[in-house]
């Protein structure tokens, strides 16, 4: 539409071809600014990810998100979308990076997502400048899955540092990336990751039709990304009160998950296990408010998870608090959430957890203010008693 | 916004004086220009007078 304008002034003036010329000359010089600003951009946030990776001790600020690395983040995911058309490499290189990913699946277990998240970025800056290298060749599919399964361990990175406006850009990010990949199991799963972006921003509607296009694309099929995507669904019904809606998807994720392979079954961010399973069912009867059903699962998914799966432990005792609170046992709820920010410990403590127990918290009645077991959770939290 | 570098506005700002003297030069006033590109007038005026934004807005908006 630009051009046509000055092709039509062209004519309109008799200028022979110069205008047009002159615009095609001025949109070079844009197009070459852009570029240099992008190159800039990305440079910087390099040199950022070598200097923090260059550093034995992690800066405590970098454990918490500051705006500087989410923009670092955000620089690198434009670089990969523009890289990501055209690219090729060796097999070789191709084994490490599906190892690199396969390790990331599992570190997402027990790594503070802090530390995750600057790793990540770390990889996808070499990625990227490996991307660029190959320009005009096309993407090996094994690549394409490689880079989905990272934007979707991005995304879910950023949901647990309570970023959820990244955490959905990446999710989209994963849903394109996996869409060229052509496999509908990677495809269920990086959907289920983005119905979690929803979930977790507050958008259940959204996070439900997503869980339901991620188990439709796979139709069914016994794989982590529907077993994820189902459980996802019995909690939103959960959270709407709906019993037995809950109850039926919850059958279905557990036949979903005795049929899945042992690999898809092991602790990483793309497997699902019973662990989990427990987890989730636990925090569905939460949401219900059938107290006794929720301990139940609670107890077993705290048997199943190793100490390690620090999130997943603080998240179920976060639970069990908020039945506790429910039951009116004060004292004992704010101990139990005493317990999971103590138990993930400070340097684990992604933002996910303190937000859970600030919803705990906020279920104490102002009577209950004095109790020691309240008073070190406001402590924990940095509330002062006055607030 | 991002600043527009010097060297592009100097380009720019060329463009809407090249334009501007065809069109003189044409015996067009920036009314019949804009009927000639289908354009409004504000808009012929603007690309001339090389009002800009840093990022091209006006121009690209063509």
């Amino acid at each position: 539409m630009t051009e046509q304008f000055w092709r039509d002034a062209d004519r309109a003036v008799r200028a022979g071809g110069v205008l047009l010329a002159s615009f095609v000359e001025l949109e070079a010089a844009r197009v070459e600014r852009d570029q240099q600003q992008r190159d800039a951009e990305l440079a910087e946030a390099r040199g950022r990810v070598v200097t923090w990776q260059a550093r034995s001790e992690l800066p405590a600020e970098l454990c918490q998100v500051n705006p500087t690395v989410l923009h670092s983040v955000e620089v690198l995911r434009r670089n990969l979308a523009e890289a990501v058309d055209h690219a090729a490499m060796s097999d070789a290189s191709l084994d490490d990076w599906e190892h690199t990913i396969y390790q990331y699946g599992l570190a997402t277990r027990y790594r503070p997502a802090g530390a995750l998240l600057i790793d990540l970025v770390g990889d996808f800056a070499e990625l990227c400048q490996l991307l660029e290298r190959r320009r005009a060749i096309l993407v090996p599919s094994r690549l394409t899955r490689v880079m989905a399964q990272m934007a979707g361990l991005m995304s879910l990175t950023l949901i647990k540092l309570d970023q959820k406006a990244a955490a959905r850009n990446w999710a989209r990010m994963a849903k394109l990336i996996a869409n060229e990949a052509g496999d509908s199991k990677l495809h269920a799963w990086v959907r289920a990751q983005e119905a979690y972006a929803h979930y977790y921003s507050g958008n259940l509607a959204e996070a439900v039709y997503v869980a339901a296009h991620a188990q439709h694309i796979a139709r069914q099929a016994p794989c982590s990304g529907v077993a994820l995507a189902a459980a996802l669904e019995a909690r939103v019904h959960a959270a709407f009160g709906r019993a037995a809606e809950t109850n039926v998807t919850l059958d279905r994720v557990e036949r979903i998950l005795g049929s899945m392979d042992a690999d898809a079954l092991q602790p990483s961010a793309f497997g699902y296990n019973e662990a989990q399973f427990q987890f989730h069912a636990g925090n569905a009867y939460t949401h219900l408010g059938d107290t006794a059903a929720a301990c139940r699962a609670q107890d077993h998914a705290l048997a199943l998870y190793p100490d390690s799966d620090y999130l997943d432990r603080a998240l179920v005792k976060l639970d069990r608090a908020e039945c506790l609170a429910r039951d009116n046992d004060v004292p004992a709820a704010a101990t139990w959430a005493v317990d999971a920010l103590t138990g993930a410990g400070a340097k684990q403590r992604d933002q996910m957890i303190d937000n859970r127990a600030r919803q705990v918290l906020s279920r104490v009645p102002a009577t209950a203010a004095t109790l020691p077991a309240v008073h070190e959770l406001r402590d924990l939290l940095e509330i002062s008693s006055a607030q | 916004m991002t600043r527009e570098p010097r060297a592009i506005a100097e380009q720019r700002q060329a463009l809407g004086a090249r334009l501007a003297a065809f069109r003189a030069a044409a015996g067009l006033t920036q009314g019949e220009l804009s009927k000639l590109v289908y354009r409004d007038r504000t808009t012929v005026n603007h690309i001339e007078k090389a009002r800009a934004r840093g990022d091209g807005a006006v121009l690209a908006g063509c």
